[in-house]
């Protein structure tokens, strides 16, 4: 069987069922993805999803926190290295159908894993047993780590405030995946030289942002122009706003907060060339702070807070999605 | 009109966007049906998105990329404010304007790739209200209906298929006057209901997805508006703004139809 990630990178599963992986990423840290992935990976779990939430922030990990749970004594670093499996990693947790695995990190040289040592956990994940979905919560910053595992999954969330410095953490996280996602396969295409006269200072070629890249690659070779297209027009991310404020709570220029998820897809489409689209808004909650503070998700401590309600309404269009996406595969 | 984008030289203009939109509509993101108003409003929007003076564009492009950007939003609303340039253009694009405007003059096939002003037919159909199979709905032609009250008395009588060449409007025009099909807007008396939209949708022979594809908008969220599904209906901020999409795809009164629409759901989900 062939998954296809977001990101267009393609893995042969065994034969079978794949699990669907949902990468919670941001450029920014402190904008929420622990909170949503968490939280997702709950509202998955009570829908009857057999969900793996994984803490892939490998170096600031901290979704036991939020979970609720002791940070387990084997963590992703063993798996990466090899000196567990998966069934000794993945923790119960209280909640049924939901189990999770730590990123939790003493050795350095593991948070930094090689190319191979990812892909290999990822298919791992993805076709272990008894596992519906997958959660990865990522870190902040455009690591490769970060962004490969933002590629590979299935759906990519990208959690933004509306604040300047994270809606421009944001699009450096977009450009830094698209790039990423295209060096993965410029071998392949043969399109090594145009990215190399991209990235170079003079940059004679004038590509400012990925739309531009295609046109250069297009431009140069139009077969391989398309097709580079077609791959790349996989990579869809979701923008997930979160922390908006209603326009009479002081939104963002007399509108609601909403706007400006609704205008980053748009722009980003229109200008970047990246097909991103918007996932939903999560209002301003009070409840998250409690819920954080007490150390447990949001269902345990506030079930019919705006914020769960809104997540809830997240998780049920993602499922409709991937179910949708199985429906047709 | 004196705050309207500058009126475009005539002069050659691309003939498409370099940047991630496939057509110029897309660059404004607006749907194809959009109103002359509406052009505008994306016009400036778009310049304050790309200019990174909007929250949402802030650092989405760098200084050098944001020329090619505004570039790219100048000459669409060159193009699409121009009632010859578009018109062209909507065919170059093979815009099934069929469905909702009169079916244009055959274009020879040489210029559908490379449209541009100077190869635009002598005559031009002006965008009317009624398409053929429509007639049997009785269109209101009368200019006092208080909710389209036309500033001045529009340019061509709306009986009027096509547009001398030399009575060429300019963009100023367009702006100031009605648009000649507004006054075929269609009254929408009593309640504005799902029901409503969904009957005035099969009278325009339009299914959910090619008003879809005209508006926009997703399919689903046009079904939760039609269905009156409150659960799955777009957020408050956008409901309206979709409805006026949709207004304008089915060309009856915006202001009736959103307004109607949305005091139909507040007293529906109350």
């Amino acid at each position: 069987m062939i998954c296809q990630g977001t990101g267009g990178y393609t893995c042969v599963m065994s034969e079978k069922r794949a699990a669907r992986i949902i990468a919670v990423g941001g450029g920014k840290g402190g904008v929420g993805k622990t909170l949503v992935s968490t939280n997702l990976a709950v509202a998955m779990a009570v829908r009857g999803q057999r969900t793996l939430l994984v803490d892939a922030d490998l170096g600031g990990a901290n979704a036991h926190t939020i979970l609720g749970v002791p940070p387990p004594l084997a963590t992703l670093s063993d798996l990466v290295e090899r000196k567990a499996n998966l069934d000794d990693v993945a923790v119960n947790t209280p909640f049924a159908n939901l189990r999770f695995v730590s990123g939790a990190l003493d050795n350095i040289s593991a948070a930094n894993p090689k190319h191979s040592a990812k892909m290999r956990l990822l298919r791992q994940l993805g076709r272990a047993d008894g596992v519906d979905v997958v959660v990865l919560d990522l870190g902040a910053g455009t690591s490769f780590n970060t962004l490969d595992f933002f590629l590979i999954a299935h759906t990519s969330i990208l959690v933004v405030l509306p604040e300047p410095t994270s809606v421009e953490n944001a699009y450096r996280f977009l450009k830094a995946a698209f790039f990423r996602r295209l060096a993965a396969v410029e071998k392949a295409y043969g399109i090594a030289d145009i990215l190399e006269a991209a990235r170079s200072q003079r940059n004679e070629l004038g590509v400012h942002t990925p739309a531009d890249l295609l046109a250069a690659i297009e431009k140069k070779n139009p077969d391989v122009g398309r097709q580079v297209r077609a791959q790349m027009s996989r990579f869809e991310p979701c923008l997930l706003l979160n922390q908006a404020l209603p326009a009479a709570a002081g939104g963002t220029q007399g509108e609601d907060d909403g706007t400006v998820a609704r205008d980053m897809a748009s722009a980003c489409r229109r200008f970047l060339g990246v097909p991103a689209r918007v996932l939903g808004v999560l209002p301003e909650d009070e409840a998250v702070r409690r819920a954080v503070r007490a150390r447990k998700p949001l269902a345990a401590i506030a079930p019919d807070a705006p914020i769960k309600r809104a997540l809830d309404g997240v998780a049920d269009r993602l499922l409709a999605e991937l179910g949708a996406a199985e429906a047709a595969a | 009109m004196t705050s309207s984008p500058p009126a475009p030289a005539r002069t050659a203009l691309p003939d498409h966007p370099r940047g991630g939109a496939a057509t110029w509509y897309d660059v404004l993101d607006v749907g194809p049906s959009a109103h002359v108003d509406e052009l505008r409003t994306a016009y400036e929007r778009s310049l304050a998105l790309v200019e990174g003076r909007t929250l949402g564009g802030y650092f989405l492009l760098d200084p050098l990329a944001i020329d090619g950007a505004r570039a790219d939003i100048e000459a669409a609303w060159a193009v699409l404010s121009d009632v010859e340039r578009r018109a062209s253009y909507d065919r170059a694009i093979g815009l099934p304007a069929s469905s909702l405007f009169p079916t244009p003059a055959p274009l020879a096939p040489s210029t559908a790739s490379t449209t541009t002003a100077t190869t635009a037919p002598s005559t031009i159909p002006a965008r009317l209200p009624q398409s053929p199979s429509l007639k049997f709905l009785a269109p209101v032609l009368d200019d006092s209906t208080p909710t389209t009250p036309p500033t001045t008395p529009p340019t061509t009588p709306p009986t009027t298929s096509t547009l001398p060449t030399t009575a060429r409007p300019s963009t100023l025009a367009m702006a100031t006057s009605p648009p000649a099909f507004e006054a075929g807007f269609f009254a929408l008396d009593g309640e504005v209901n799902g029901q409503v939209l969904k009957k005035l949708r099969e009278a325009r022979g339009l299914s959910l997805d090619e008003l879809a594809e005209l508006t926009k908008i997703r399919r689903p969220y046009l079904q939760a508006i039609e269905d009156q599904d409150l659960e799955n209906l777009p957020a408050r901020v956008y409901l309206r703004g979709f409805l006026t999409q949709i207004a304008r795809a089915l060309r009856v009164d915006r202001v009736r139809l959103a307004e109607g629409y949305v005091a139909f759901v507040a007293r529906f989900g109350s």
